[in-house]
């Protein structure tokens, strides 16, 4: 272990001081499930670990104005969890959807952040695409006082965001959802121990007469950051089933800077990311028939 | 005392349940064929089991190795300097000090021995490095993290060699050659079987050729590599303690490589998370360590960590066949020839993996005219480890994706060509083309039977539906032949066994034998088999493994030698001690030996009361309290001498399986799903069912993941990228669908008590039946399956190669 010292401060300006002072030097600590591993490697750089534990940056609480803000040391587990969270899914059905499929079990779930992973950014997770999905903003805290950043602004490489060094992300926050709106959300694995290979997140508002008001699709894993695709368009007369190959074709286009590794390279997930965003469309309309369906029934 | 062979008719009866039996009726119930709970479970599930790395002794210094970072280079310097300062450094050892220290380290399997080159093996590379990863220095200090930080700072300078980064360029004229003096890359080149082959091919109606290639992955147990040694100056004697499968192997090769006598060392293998062959003796560190402890007169410790243990490989092979067949499917002819992607050199003996390849064809069907040449390449990749199937997998996969193809091109179901080709029970033992004497077995039973378990009309009729509504499902048969329990000469190993038996005056048991447990649970099977013969509870059996200094002489567990050999050893000392008793209580009680009995510790005769405890028994013989008997046991059916056509049969055991795997693909992503996987298992008499099972899930886990997603990879310099579980894909309970097992029984006549080797089958099977389910799905597409894995991008690759070549017609 490379660690030369450990600080977990209480007070939020405290530990954006040590940030400023020492920057790169340091290694932030969320949920560890990165940085941990990666620390346990001879080789690495001596860093001094900040540990965010005793922030008070864990929870998710409805903003007044209708918006919701997701602590940055929210674990997976406390989306999915009761008690004070528990219309947390109901609020991020995205997020939910997504931290309900990740890969490692519990263990996993209730150690690794929100935060921690918007921060890491790896083209392959799931959460850079959910919060542009969600057009989240977050909410850093630096030594000149606080910013907002748009999510599809945050993300501005594989592995890079707009956060500076001497900057810490706090919060997350999310608008609150279209009314009448539905999602889907979708993910390709090449088996339970994989990482994500692609995400899409569909969102459809629905007008008051049942019609498809606006649908976008946002995209992770195929290129080095999130994409989103308006396929408003699309959901035309012809019926979701006949819209796919367009959908997928108009998502294939869209994919400027495609991203691989060594379980999938660019080629593979160009393949395949407009099949997965087809499907994430359709979940998506089948939610509203399904909801049309409990409506009737109620 | 050796015994030979024979099986015993009071254990051929014994079929495989699931019963329990309570009160007095257990007591006498046979312990073998019940799936007794293993011996120490709760240990293993509560975490109580010491493995070799929680066994330091105190001061202990630690090691850890500087490796290379350079496919193929010349070793200029390695330079420690900066490592030698840094805190808490106490030594640093280079290939020098290994040359100096060191005689070279005796192969488990000798390529010499077969023909082939030997290269001069030491523990750090001196002079010239050929893979990525190989040891150049060891560094010495006093805690883990201090080594691998000084470790780091080492500066290895190479001159860059061009590297062959796999077998063909390695074969190419003018490639690099890794070995001077060998006049190219190829360590061994073997034939097998018929050399009229071509002759027979020709005269075939129908003939098929294709080049199957199975790709490079490794074994990953749960537990890496360990290895302590102390050096006892005044008494010189070098004590280890390493998680390997042959302790008495490493004893040889430490005492040879050190110029030590075998006596001056003593070998404790500890209790292994997993082994799989990856922990077969011949690792660089098992001299090494030991190496720096006379050295240095510390006691060192080295625990491998997940990145070094991901430098194990195996498996990497191409088979370029020809079949020929007649309109109904009867097999005519076969040809395989089969490169070995072996990696560099190594004193494991996994490279020999590549023979099995070759030897095992045409596995259980009945076929003469076979021949399969192999040659096993050394390239600029790791060495290959000893991987469970070592190699038959291989054999078996081509062989049943061979069956497949023959099937599609007559349009014939894949279950009746099997029929038309299997060897029938009357034919046995039936010896092949490449001088394997097949034991005994009912295939077309072990057939019959899987389909129905299978339920393969049932599937056969859901795949119709399942087409008519566009998706692509697909149902795979795989038969399988795994020939177990090697006897070969050239080797560190031997086709035999030991175990002794001894039980003291207060009727306890302990049995301490040659053969290690590699966690599958053998020691239960042992003490079932020693609970019988003394009639004594299994529950108070002591099971002493993997100790030179304890255990009589034996080879440990490969081969699925453990409980063959390791229980048929122990049953011999047994009845040894059991006939002592009998006399002697029959002397003291003044009756006739011959209706006397052990049952429920004590020794019974006619009467409603026994006639004496086991413990007073034992002290009508010795004063001393306890008598003990030690027995060697080897199979019949193998031979070591070439027959008049050159052929050796070194297997005298071959259980057998037929598996069937129900797959679904979708073809948009490429994403395999299996739904359903079967098998029928016959291994001969079964000692413990659970225990056969537990061995036959895992196995088909493994080929499964193999199948799926398991791939090393390693980039254009020859470095691996596949060196965590993140990019190293095991398979999760989440894809594997639940597995069937049946069994059926064929005794081995060639045993003592009619069990085979178990603990390697499935391996091969599972990735047969399941290739064949993927090619039988994607069937209507016209996609060729002739490669591993069968990973999501590489199935779309081939559904895209099958439209462009639709496309092009």
């Amino acid at each position: 272990m490379t660690v030369v010292g450990y600080l977990a401060p209480e007070a939020l300006e405290e530990a954006v001081g040590v940030l400023a002072a020492h920057g790169d030097e340091v290694a932030v600590l969320a949920g560890g499930t990165m940085l941990l591993p990666e620390l346990l490697q001879a080789g690495t750089p001596a860093r001094t670990v900040l540990d965010l534990a005793r922030l008070g940056l864990r929870g998710v609480r409805r903003r007044e104005d209708g918006a919701t803000a997701v602590g940055a040391s929210t674990t997976y587990a406390d989306l999915l969890a009761g008690g004070e969270h528990r219309d947390a899914a109901e609020r991020l059905p995205v997020l939910a959807a997504a931290a309900g499929a990740i890969t490692g079990g519990r263990a996993i779930r209730a150690q690794a952040t929100i935060g921690g992973s918007a921060c890491y950014a790896n083209p392959s997770s799931d959460v850079p695409a959910c919060l542009v999905a969600m057009h989240a903003q977050l909410r850093l805290h630096g030594p000149g006082g606080v910013r907002e950043v748009a999510a599809e602004e945050f993300f501005v490489d594989a592995f890079a965001t707009a956060r500076e060094p001497d900057e810490l992300l706090v919060e997350i926050i999310v608008p609150p959802r279209p009314p009448a709106s539905t999602i889907g959300y979708r993910k390709l694995k090449l088996c339970e121990s994989s990482w994500p290979i692609v995400t899409a997140a569909a969102t459809i508002c629905w007008d008051e007469e049942g019609e498809c008001a606006g649908a976008e699709l946002v995209v992770g894993g195929a290129t080095r950051t999130p994409i989103a695709v308006d396929v408003t368009d699309l959901l035309g007369a012809a019926g979701p089933g006949d819209a796919a190959p367009e959908v997928a074709r108009r998502v294939r286009g869209a994919l400027a800077a495609p991203w691989g590794d060594v379980l999938a390279d660019a080629g593979y997930r160009t393949a395949v990311a407009g099949t997965i965003a087809a499907r994430a469309l359709l979940d998506a309309v089948a939610a509203r028939r399904s909801a049309e369906g409990t409506d009737r029934d109620g | 005392m050796r015994v030979a062979g024979g099986p015993r008719t009071r254990l051929q009866r014994v079929r495989p349940r699931r019963s329990s039996v309570s009160g007095a009726q257990a007591a006498d119930a046979p312990a073998v064929g019940r799936s007794v709970s293993r011996l120490r479970a709760a240990d293993y599930v509560n975490g109580k089991l010491r493995y070799s790395a929680d066994t330091f002794a105190a001061g202990s210094l630690h090691v850890a190795l500087a490796r290379s970072p350079c496919a193929h280079g010349e070793l200029r310097s390695v330079g420690a300097e900066r490592a030698r300062e840094m805190a808490g450094v106490v030594a640093v050892f280079t290939g020098a000090d290994a040359a100096r220290l060191t005689q070279p380290t005796p192969h488990f399997i000798d390529p010499a021995a077969r023909g082939g080159h030997r290269a001069d093996v030491r523990c750090l590379a001196s002079d010239r490095v050929r893979y990525v990863g190989e040891p150049v220095a060891a560094v010495v200090a006093d805690t883990p993290a201090r080594a691998r930080a000084a470790a780091a700072a080492i500066v290895v300078d190479c001159r860059a060699l061009p590297a062959a980064l796999d077998a063909a360029s390695a074969l190419e004229p003018g490639a690099p050659e890794l070995y001077p003096g060998w006049g190219g890359n190829v360590m061994l080149e073997a034939s097998f079987g018929d050399r009229e082959v071509e002759r027979a091919l020709a005269a075939c109606e129908h003939r098929l050729s294709g080049e199957i290639a199975l790709h490079r992955y490794t074994t990953a147990p749960m537990e890496p590599r360990a290895c302590t040694a102390e050096w006892d100056g005044e008494r010189r004697r070098m004590a280890i303690r390493a998680n390997t499968q042959n302790p008495h192997q490493v004893r040889t090769m430490v005492a040879v490589a050190l110029g030590l006598s075998e006596e001056a060392v003593r070998v404790v293998a500890g209790p292994l998370g997993g082994a799989f062959g990856l922990k077969m003796a011949g690792h660089a560190e098992e001299v090494l360590v030991p190496m720096i402890a006379r050295e240095l007169g510390r006691p060192i410790a080295w625990v491998e960590d997940r990145r070094e243990c991901f430098l194990a490989s195996g498996r990497e092979q191409r088979h370029r066949f020809e079949v020929g067949f007649d309109a109904n499917g009867l097999l005519g002819a076969l040809r395989d020839d089969i490169v070995a992607d072996v990696g560099a050199a190594s004193a494991q003996p996994g490279w020999a993996m590549a023979n099995l390849a070759g030897l095992t064809l045409p596995t259980g069907y009945r076929l003469q005219a076979c021949s399969a040449r192999v040659r096993a390449v050394v390239t600029n990749k790791p060495p290959w480890i000893a991987s469970r199937g070592f190699g038959k997998e291989a054999a078996n996969f081509v062989m049943e994706r061979v069956l497949d193809l023959v099937a599609a091109r007559l349009e014939l179901d894949p279950a009746e060509v099997r029929r038309r080709n299997l060897l029938r029970r009357r034919e046995l033992p039936y010896r092949t083309a490449t001088g394997l004497n097949i034991d005994s077995g009912d295939y077309h039973r072990v057939l019959e039977s899987l389909l129905s378990a299978l339920d393969y009309e049932g599937w056969r009729e859901r795949q119709r539906d399942a087409r008519a509504a566009g998706r692509h499902l697909g149902i795979g048969l795989a038969f399988e032949l795994t020939p177990e329990t090697s006897n070969s000469l050239g080797t560190l190993g031997g086709g035999w066994d030991s175990s002794t038996v001894r039980l003291d005056d207060r009727g306890r048991v302990q049995v301490r034998t040659g053969v290690t447990n590699p966690g599958g649970g053998n020691e239960t099977g042992i003490a079932q088999v020693v609970a019988d013969e003394l009639g004594v509870a299994v529950e108070g059996i002591d099971v002493l493994q993997g100790d030179t200094d304890l255990c009589p002489p034996g080879f440990g567990n490969y081969s699925g030698r453990g409980t063959l050999l390791g229980a048929s050893a122990a049953a011999l000392a047994a009845r040894e001690l059991r006939a002592r008793l009998l006399a002697a209580v029959a002397r003291a009680c003044a009756v006739e030996e011959p209706p006397l009995r052990l049952a429920r510790g004590a020794v019974w005769g006619p009467g409603a009361e026994p006639l004496m405890t086991l413990g007073e028994a034992v002290r009508t013989l010795e004063e001393r309290g306890w008598i003990e008997a030690t027995a060697e046991y080897q199979p019949a059916n193998t031979s070591t001498a070439p027959d008049e056509r050159g052929r050796l049969q070194p297997y005298p055991t071959y259980s057998n399986a037929v598996m069937g795997a129900v797959a679904e693909v979708d073809v948009e992503t490429g994403i395999v799903s299996v739904l359903d996987l079967a098998v029928c298992h016959d291994c001969g008499v079964v000692i413990n069912p659970a225990l056969v099972e537990g061995q036959m899930r895992g196995a088909i886990a493994m080929g499964l993941g193999g199948a799926l997603s398991e791939q090393l990879v390693h980039d254009g310099d020859g470095a691996l990228l596949t060196d965590r579980f993140k990019t190293y894909l095991l398979p999760r309970a989440g894809d594997l669908p639940p597995i069937r097992i049946v069994h059926e029984v064929t005794p081995s006549p060639f045993t003592l008590l009619g069990t085979k080797g178990a603990g390697e089958a499935g391996v091969g099977g599972a990735q047969a039946a399941l290739a064949n389910a993927v090619a039988d799905a994607l069937a209507p597409l016209r996609v060729e399956v002739l490669s591993l894995p069968l990973s999501a991008p590489r199935v779309l690759a081939m559904i895209d190669a099958a439209r462009r070549r639709a496309g092009a017609r």
